[in-house]
């Protein structure tokens, strides 16, 4: 197991190498110069070079450059854009933005509880609406409540969730001028009700989708579980359903739907970008996607390589949480 | 081989005269019977890709140019079935050319991330060793990223137009499917058709193409199929936050976008664009799943 861990951990650092290699340059060929933003499109050329310095943009791009039109064809530099981003990430140095000058240490103190508190939530509305269902339509196999559940929970995977969204904000709006509060978050300890009335209802738009997931996966795991020899063993003995299910089936029905809910976390911080723009949520989400605006480039290479070792470690985790679950898997 | 192919026919033959006559309509309505859903997001599928063949003929005002004696923000009627935009332009027509935007960057995106996603399967299942590493790591690289991040990156690095959110959902596409497709390849290289195939002294490329990608078409059929309702939702998404299609152009996520943009909220016209992009997404997930159980039952819970 020691041997696995360690070997994914190796695996998952060169899967961020690539990352960081991909986002770095992706973002560099992108048009348009974080120059214009701070002294317009007719900025004379000296003040542009000043802030290209001032940004470290006059920089080669690696450590190692091969120029095939010189003579000396590899040229090394100790003072490289993707070498300084390294050493940065490295010792946890985060920057400051391009745009307007904020550290982004700061940005992500404010900013992490949010995304963290929002995304929690979320876990908590998908595990109570998603499991609970899932059970009861596959309990009641072909009964009006499985097609209930059933129906809902593949129109929940269509809904776009922006839309949903904002028809959740506006419609109590219209009718009784009801919004819960926007912008500025408050604090949970100080305010709970607050906080929750900010809280739950994008979380619940951002959980549908995940929701449905695990529904579908619940209810298709534990009719897979009660087909089987052991389950049948127990109903001749003569067990109530109760515990045929409770203390049978359902243990290992489960086994794979732990799984799933942490393979969402990824799919959930994709979805926090359209959720925190609509509901006005200062979180990370919404910092990356109007980072990513305003081109913005440093933060969003910055927050997108901590995103990967989020996700990174979440697969991980979600790998040996599957062994200890289940003792049939062994990882050599 | 000639004599095989004779017995092979003959044997059809036999099977066609051995199975009971029955007319068409029977056929039909057992299909329909076993799988309602399936044909019900068949039948959608069809009436949206004629809605978006023949958008100018079905809908009844020009989406772009405006109207200056039409209300503004009007609720629907008989002339505006699905109500007007802050210009007055007509939600109906442009809903109905927004299915054309919609159907072609899924169909284009998922028909290109699939192809090159089969060939990329195809080598890395077959070829094995170092090739495989190399495009094993690299799916997992893309996989071990939130998707949503990725496109958003993509399509503001490429600018918005069309042509980029076609390929930056193909992009996207890409990654999951060619996974899928190295296990299947894995799974038939051991068969016995591929020895016998390689006994007699099929070259590499013809073992490759001729017997091995048949049996993996039908899964990436289903696949793609799946995978459609999940690129329109991409490109929904994408454009509503406004990296994906252009402000003018009639698109479903720009439109909801524009509602929400002018406040105070007209619900009609941020409604009906969305319950389009349900229906359509709606349509490809129910369709896709009841292939996925009539062809391939074992994929359950896989995809």
């Amino acid at each position: 197991m020691q041997a696995y861990i360690i070997r994914r951990l190796i695996t998952g650092v060169f899967i961020l190498f690539i990352l960081s290699l991909v986002v770095f340059l992706l973002l560099r060929i992108a048009p348009g110069d974080p120059a214009n933003l701070r002294c317009g499109l007719d900025c004379p050329p000296e003040r542009r070079a000043a802030i290209h310095a001032a940004l470290g943009l006059d920089k080669p791009y690696f450590p190692i450059s091969i120029d095939f039109t010189r003579a000396s064809v590899v040229a090394f530099s100790g003072d490289s854009q993707y070498g300084s981003w390294m050493v940065d990430v490295v010792t946890g140095d985060l920057g400051v933005s391009t745009f307007n000058g904020q550290p982004v240490l700061d940005a992500l103190k404010q900013r992490l509880p949010v995304t963290l508190e929002l995304l929690i939530i979320t876990m908590l509305v998908t595990v109570a609406a998603g499991i609970p269902f899932g059970i009861i339509s596959a309990l009641f196999r072909n009964s009006p409540p499985d097609f209930a559940v059933r129906i809902v929970a593949v129109l929940w995977l269509a809904v776009p969730s922006f839309w949903i969204a904002t028809l959740v904000l506006f419609i109590p709006l219209e009718l009784w001028g009801y919004a819960p509060p926007l912008g500025r978050t408050v604090d949970f300890f100080d305010n709970p009700w607050d906080n929750l009335r900010q809280f739950i209802p994008p979380a619940i738009v951002l959980g549908l989708a995940s929701a449905a997931g695990v529904m579908r996966l619940t209810r298709s795991s534990l009719l897979e579980v009660m087909r089987t020899d052991y389950i049948r063993t127990a109903q001749s003995k003569g067990l109530r359903d109760t515990v045929v299910v409770g203390r049978h089936a359902l243990k290992n029905s489960l086994i794979p739907v732990v799984t799933v809910i942490g393979l969402q976390v990824s799919a959930l911080l994709g979805g926090t970008v359209i959720i925190e723009q609509i509901f006005a949520l200062p979180g990370l989400g919404q910092y990356i996607l109007q980072s990513l605006i305003v081109k913005d480039f440093p933060v969003v290479q910055t927050m997108t390589l901590y995103a990967g070792v989020a996700v990174v470690l979440m697969n991980l985790l979600v790998d040996i949480s599957y062994a200890w679950l289940d003792p049939r898997i062994r990882y050599a | 081989m000639a004599t095989d192919q004779a017995a092979g026919v003959l044997d059809a033959q036999i099977a066609e005269s051995l199975r009971p006559k029955r007319p068409l309509y029977v056929t039909v309505w057992n299909l329909v019977r076993q799988n309602p859903l399936g044909v019900f997001g068949l039948l959608i599928v069809v009436g949206l890709v004629i809605v978006a063949v023949f958008a100018p003929l079905i809908a009844p005002h020009d989406v772009g140019t405006l109207e200056t004696s039409a209300q503004v923000k009007a609720d629907p009627s008989w002339s505006n079935l699905f109500g007007t935009d802050h210009l007055g332009r007509d939600m109906f027509s442009r809903v109905v050319f927004g299915a054309r935007i919609s159907l072609m960057v899924g169909f284009l995106a998922v028909g290109g991330g699939t192809a090159i996603a089969l060939v990329l399967g195809i080598i890395s299942g077959y070829a094995g060793g170092a090739i495989d590493n190399v495009i094993q790591r690299a799916v997992d690289t893309a996989i071990a990223f939130p998707g949503l991040l990725l496109l958003l990156i993509l399509a503001q690095v490429l600018g918005p137009s069309v042509q980029t959110v076609i390929l930056a959902v193909g992009i996207f596409i890409i990654f999951p499917v060619t996974r899928v497709v190295r296990g299947a390849v894995l799974s038939e290289r051991n068969n016995q058709y591929v020895e016998a195939a390689r006994a007699i002294g099929a070259s590499t490329p013809r073992i490759l193409f001729q017997h091995i990608a048949p049996n993996i078409v039908a899964l990436a059929i289903i696949i793609a199929t799946t995978l459609l309702g999940t690129a329109i939702l991409a490109e929904a998404a994408l454009s509503f936050l406004g990296l994906g299609i252009p402000v003018p152009n009639p698109s479903w996520g720009t439109d909801v976008a524009e509602a929400r943009n002018h406040l105070p909220l007209h619900i009609w016209w941020a409604f009906f664009p969305g319950a389009a992009i349900t229906l359509t997404v709606l349509a490809f997930n129910l369709l896709g799943d009841s292939l996925r159980d009539v062809f391939d039952p074992r994929l359950r819970g896989r995809l």
